[in-house]
């Protein structure tokens, strides 16, 4: 049985299965790779326009901000990967790595949601990534719950 | 004479200087207490007030959540876009 998030302390704890372990880190790994990728469909969402009014501005802005925040945006992934991977039974997170989480389990279910509508509009179904999608975001929803307590 | 331009000039730069919006858009991905709790981590707003913005981005679609500088606005927006929230940045219309 696998519990949900619990607090002990100000750390909060959960336990994975090793296939829910091993997912995480796919989709963790699957991250960032798209945010090292000069071009990906994801890119878009994960990256967004700061100034979409405003083209040249938004290239402006883009220059001097997008490295830095594809820098940002891996953070919460490999502290994921690293939490992951140093205690297979389970992560204890400190309030730092409990704000990474929250981020990370964001850009997931954002990745995978532009992945969902990408096959969508080829007419392609994806029963497995909205079912992997909906498990991130009772994660995601578990541990905002479990904070704020 | 000098004086009063330097100080229209001041008030011109200082009206202008405030002139920019953060606006946080509704988008359907984002679980509607994380991004309470992106305004109230990231903002330091108390949880009502944080709740209030929410509410208002999920039922308008979009919420001005800062108002300031240009400077300011752009590192708003980065910070949102750093926890997964759609964004963006402009002038108020006055």
């Amino acid at each position: 049985v696998t519990a949900g998030f619990t607090r002990v302390g100000t750390d909060i704890r959960r336990s994975f299965r090793q296939d829910e372990r091993r997912l995480l880190q796919d989709l963790c790994r699957d991250l960032l790779a798209m945010l090292g990728a000069d071009e990906d469909p994801v890119l878009g969402r994960l990256l967004p326009d700061a100034y979409p009014d405003d083209p040249e501005a938004s290239a402006e802005y883009s220059g001097y901000t997008r490295a830095r925040l594809a820098r940002t945006k891996a953070e919460p992934a490999e502290a994921m990967l690293v939490d992951l991977g140093t205690s297979p039974g389970g992560v204890r997170l400190d309030p730092e790595h409990v704000t990474l989480w929250l981020r990370g389990l964001t850009d997931l279910r954002l990745a995978i949601s532009e992945r969902i509508a990408a096959s969508e509009r080829e007419g392609i179904p994806e029963p497995v990534l909205a079912d992997v999608s909906d498990w991130l975001g009772w994660l995601l929803s578990d541990l905002l719950e479990v904070l704020d307590e | 004479m000098a004086d009063a331009l330097e100080e229209l000039g001041t008030r011109e730069q200082l009206r202008l200087g405030s002139a920019w919006v953060l606006i946080v858009w509704d988008d359907p991905v984002n679980l509607m207490t994380y991004v309470t709790w992106v305004f109230r981590s990231y903002f330091g707003y108390p949880k009502p007030e944080a709740e209030r913005l929410m509410l208002l981005v999920h039922n308008e679609g979009s919420a001005v959540v800062a108002t300031g500088t240009r400077e300011e606005m752009e590192r708003h927006v980065e910070a949102m876009h750093g926890y997964g929230l759609l964004a963006t940045l402009q002038r108020t219309e006055s």
